[in-house]
């Protein structure tokens, strides 16, 4: 793994020379934060593969124009979180079927999914989080999995932390709900 | 905002571990994949570039084409619609092309102009017939008048 701070890569990248070899060192650092994150919006592996690649074409693509107004992550983050959320969209339209069918695919998927190891109680959590809202589900994940401050949320989302902050605790009220009952 | 913080037993139970998984190997290979795949996507990256760039300029010149195509389009019709009215001269040119099929008193017809159907004529008229005929002595002025009972 390599060790240099964002900085340093964004400076490699500006250089013609190692421009490739930067974007090269920039998916290595991130790739499994972002494919996690990733994952956890759209489910089924190959999805979240597709919709990878297609983040790492749109960093290449604007890289050169990203100016360090927000840190390097959260930027990365946010075309993750814009790309799976659209690729979600698309998958909507194309069937047209409503919100709640497409929930119930991303439920059945999770049982048929042969990358899913979890344990029965895992599995009905993750049913739990599929059936939240699009916005709480990735507040959640962020909060609960990946442990991101709510300030680092806020440059992601381009929401408030007090909005962040109650649609976590929404979230955990549903998830804890879901759980009981189920 | 610690409350927040504090999970339900359920959710403690459940823990934080990831449950999916991935195929074996696969970020190692990810990063060479998504190289190539840019290197690939590259070319048609750039081609939206240049249509995005003479986006505007396109639909100006579109927009300008489209005007001449109706205006073309508008003045030849409006041409072909006065087309369709028959002058004096047409009358005579089918009536000359087609001499056997009219006699002279059809061509005075459609040469001569349609009377006037106009209201005012008609009561002039009226009047005119009233006093010439009926209660106008219309003899000369050097005779004396004769008395007219009606």
């Amino acid at each position: 793994m390599n060790n240099y701070s964002d900085k340093e890569l964004l400076e490699l990248y500006r250089s013609n020379d190692t421009q490739n070899y930067a974007f090269n060192l920039i998916v290595r650092k991130y790739q499994e934060r972002i494919y996690w994150h990733i994952r956890k919006i759209v489910i089924n592996h190959d999805d979240a593969d597709d919709v990878v690649q297609n983040t790492f074409l749109k960093v290449w693509g604007g890289l050169s124009s990203f100016r360090e107004d927000s840190q390097l992550f959260t930027w990365l983050y946010r075309i993750a979180t814009n790309e799976a959320l659209t690729f979600l969209k698309k998958k909507r339209t194309k069937y047209l079927v409503p919100i709640v069918d497409v929930e119930h695919q991303l439920s059945n998927s999770l049982e048929s999914d042969a990358y899913f190891n979890g344990n029965e109680l895992q599995a009905k959590l993750q049913k739990a989080i599929i059936a939240l809202p699009d916005k709480q589900r990735l507040v959640f994940n962020m909060k609960y999995f990946d442990e991101m401050k709510y300030e680092d949320m806020s440059e992601v989302l381009g929401t408030s932390v007090g909005a962040l902050k109650a649609s976590f605790h929404h979230a955990v009220k549903k998830i804890e709900k879901f759980l009981e009952e189920n | 905002m610690k409350d927040l913080e504090t999970f339900g037993p359920n959710l403690t139970k459940a823990g934080k571990e990831n449950p999916y998984k991935v195929p074996e190997g696969y970020f190692d290979s990810l990063p060479n994949r998504i190289q190539e795949f840019c290197k690939k996507e590259e070319p048609k990256v750039q081609a939206t570039n240049w249509f995005v760039t003479i986006k505007s300029q396109l639909a100006l010149a579109t927009g300008i084409c489209l005007f001449a195509v109706l205006a073309v389009t508008g003045y030849y019709y409006s041409n072909q619609f006065n087309k369709g009215f028959f002058h004096r001269t047409d009358y005579l040119k089918i009536v000359e092309e087609s001499g056997t099929e009219f006699d002279e008193m059809q061509l005075f017809e459609a040469v001569s102009p349609s009377p006037k159907k106009d209201s005012l004529k008609k009561v002039s008229d009226e009047y005119y017939e009233y006093y010439l005929y009926k209660n106008y002595y219309n003899g000369t002025l050097l005779e004396d008048p004769k008395d007219i009972k009606p």
